[in-house]
């Protein structure tokens, strides 16, 4: 397998399920997604489409029983060569306790948690959690690590930063708290930085202010950003290229220009009509998409968004799983409406 | 912290006098005296005593004054020189009827409350990272057992043990020959060969609970996001769990240590019994019987004060562990 020169990291066919008492979930069935150099791809679904799993699966750290059944996660990196040579490693079949693995935990990949309230320890300080991070990827003294770190809580907007290392978690405001989630994030410059929800826990003026903040590192880190969402207006917002997941699997692709001015798939077109419009009439009501997700359990057969879906061609997208058609400019999408 | 700690102590202290009180007053509570007591067990052997006689036995003894002056006399004599009153039992001072007993029963429990905690945190920790494990199955079963098991058969059954099997008796806390000596090196190497029994014995109960309660607390804070968190940021494994998990799950653990230390120190009597050892407990009883005032009130007032140190040893362990304790300060 070999990543184009402009790719950092790339998942293809991902499998995870969890075996439970109550059954199997298919968490993923089969996802890819792209990540290039420098840019930020949105990933946008509904709760349980797999957002978060996708996310934890290239740190290797799915909660178990989760496991990954089958499915590639190729990474550029210069972990573990000499002489700064990048070699292409495949997360998805080291184990996920080796040292190898570890060197890459924060070192090359991190990432910011859905809930700042519960990211920290509660019995540490701040400075020591974020520095702790420095310690760990990079060779450098706990003076400079104490150091660096302030200079990093300032950078993220945390006044009095020098005192505020010091202190712990409950003594933050959860949007502070994120502030330095993503302080600690950045702390050791990785090249790829992944946001589960990063802003789904704040409420909107604080969201705002660290969409805002988060735009603004992203030019001076040049970190490639995987953006977990279901906010499409964030999306819009932040990212370069979008992929619109439903359960566990990506149901288009495309540059943000694409899948807001051309959605093909139903699914995207819906999640579209669905974001409230300031425009519209009082008495308009608010577009909702038909349905609700099916049972974790329950394996549908093939599209997943057939039973939802208002432009469904009877007898075929019930029984065969549609395959990827490719419209150019790297805009895919899987839907049986646009096959030949 | 150190105006936390001076609050913590202050209560304590004040606590300790309130104690002191109740247990005067409750010991006031029943009829009679150690007067009337006495001479009851004169006429029980067939002695001619009259009304005047006992009138002056009970003036002889201070008894006749009102409890509160009593009471002022004898928490005066504590706080002032560490005179705990005069057992009119036995006819000599408390400290000396006492002092040695708990001198022993400090160090037992000392002694085995710290080996029961190196032990049973460890273990539970293990027991919860490698939860439904095999190794997580036998302490569980061992730790069930450590519960279930009354403690006096338990002693019976290590005594049997080490009789038939070891040829050795290890009742009691010393040698023979150390039996009588005052303390030395020697006799302090040969308190602790003979205390492995009853360290055992006492410690396991507390022991299997502290497994329960620390595997307990594991399993719920090691799916925490923050260990996710740490996980993530490539902190190996063994030390990620004994900074972050580990830290949290001490907390129930260390509130623990006041009541733990005052039921190692309670003891069963009968295990006590069976292992010869010098308990406090029976010389507690007779004084009762004999409404030994002073001698029953300083006993009551040093279990009471084992559970108080130890809640404020918990405390000073809470907040040394936990930094929202130690920020609100304390009690108000």
């Amino acid at each position: 397998m070999q990543l184009n020169p402009d790719e950092l990291i790339r998942i293809s066919n991902l499998k995870v399920t969890f075996p439970l008492t109550e059954g199997t979930v298919q968490a993923l069935d089969g996802v890819s997604l792209t990540i290039k150099k420098g840019k930020v791809l949105g990933v946008v679904g509904e709760s349980g489409c797999g957002k978060s799993i996708t996310a934890r699966s290239i740190l290797r750290i799915i909660p178990p029983p989760g496991r990954i059944d089958d499915g590639e996660i190729w990474l550029r990196t210069k972990i573990g060569t000499s002489n700064g040579h990048e070699q292409m490693i495949d997360l998805a079949k080291i184990d996920p306790n080796s040292e190898m693995m570890r060197q890459i935990r924060w070192g090359e990949i991190s990432m910011v948690f859905q809930e700042p309230m519960t990211s920290f320890s509660a019995y540490h300080t701040l400075g020591d959690q974020i520095s702790e991070a420095l310690l760990i990827h990079r060779n450098v003294s706990r003076r400079e690590a104490r150091q660096r770190t302030i200079e990093m809580l300032e950078r993220v907007g945390i006044p009095n930063a020098s005192t505020r290392f010091n202190q712990y978690p409950h003594e933050f405001s959860g949007g502070m708290r994120q502030r330095a989630m993503i302080a600690m994030a950045l702390i050791c410059n990785p090249s790829l930085l992944i946001a589960d929800e990063p802003t789904t826990a704040l409420d909107v003026t604080i969201q705002a202010q660290v969409l805002e903040l988060m735009q603004d590192l992203r030019k001076d880190f040049g970190s490639s950003i995987l953006f977990i969402t279901h906010n499409l207006g964030v999306i819009a917002q932040i990212a370069d290229e979008v992929s619109i997941m439903y359960l566990g699997k990506v149901v288009e692709h495309g540059s943000v220009t694409d899948i807001f001015h051309d959605p093909k798939h139903p699914y995207t077109v819906d999640l579209l009509s669905a974001i409230p419009k300031i425009t519209g009439q009082k008495k308009d009501r608010l577009v909702a998409i038909e349905g609700t997700i099916p049972s974790p359990f329950e394996r549908v057969a093939g599209c997943p968004f057939h039973p939802r879906c208002s432009r469904i061609i009877q007898g075929l997208c019930e029984t065969q799983v549609p395959s990827e058609i490719d419209f150019g400019n790297g805009h895919t999408v899987r839907c049986h409406l646009y096959s030949k | 912290m150190a105006r936390y700690i001076f609050q913590r102590l202050m209560i304590m202290f004040l606590m300790l006098f309130m104690l002191s009180l109740v247990v005067f007053v409750v010991l006031e509570l029943p009829p009679g005296d150690f007067a009337d007591r006495y001479v009851h067990d004169l006429r029980q052997s067939g002695a001619q005593v009259t009304a005047d006689q006992v009138q002056l036995y009970r003036h002889m003894l201070g008894l006749d004054r009102p409890w509160y002056i009593r009471y002022l006399n004898w928490i005066g004599g504590i706080i002032t020189r560490l005179d705990f009153g005069w057992s009119l039992t036995f006819r000599m001072p408390v400290t000396k009827v006492i002092g040695d007993r708990l001198l022993f029963t400090v160090l037992l429990s000392v002694t085995t409350i710290t080996l029961s905690y190196l032990i049973a945190i460890p273990v539970g920790i293990y027991s919860a990272m490698r939860q439904y494990s095999i190794g997580d199955y036998f302490f569980t079963v061992l730790g069930y057992f450590g519960m279930a098991t009354p403690a006096f058969l338990f002693a019976l059954i290590l005594l049997y043990i080490s009789v038939i099997y070891f040829n050795t008796g290890v009742g009691g806390l010393f040698s023979r020959e150390f039996q009588d000596q005052p303390w030395s090196w020697a006799k302090l190497i040969d308190f602790f060969k003979h205390i492995w029994m009853a360290v055992i014995v006492l410690g396991t109960s507390g022991a299997a609970f502290t497994i329960r309660t620390m595997r307990a607390t594991m399993l719920d804070e090691k799916n925490q996001l923050y260990v996710t968190v740490a996980r993530a940021k490539g902190l190996p494994e063994r030390k990620l769990i004994w900074k972050y998990p580990v830290r949290a799950a001490l907390n129930p653990v260390a509130s623990t240590i006041g009541w733990e230390l005052a039921e190692i120190v309670s003891g069963s009597p009968i295990t006590a019994t069976v292992l010869a050892l010098p308990d406090i407990g029976p010389i507690f009883l007779k004084s009762l019987i004999n409404q030994d005032v002073y001698l029953s009130g300083t006993i009551l007032l040093f279990y009471s004060a084992l559970t108080i140190i130890g809640t404020f040893l918990s405390d000073l362990l809470l907040a040394a562990l936990d930094p929202r304790i130690r920020l609100t300060g304390g009690a108000p």
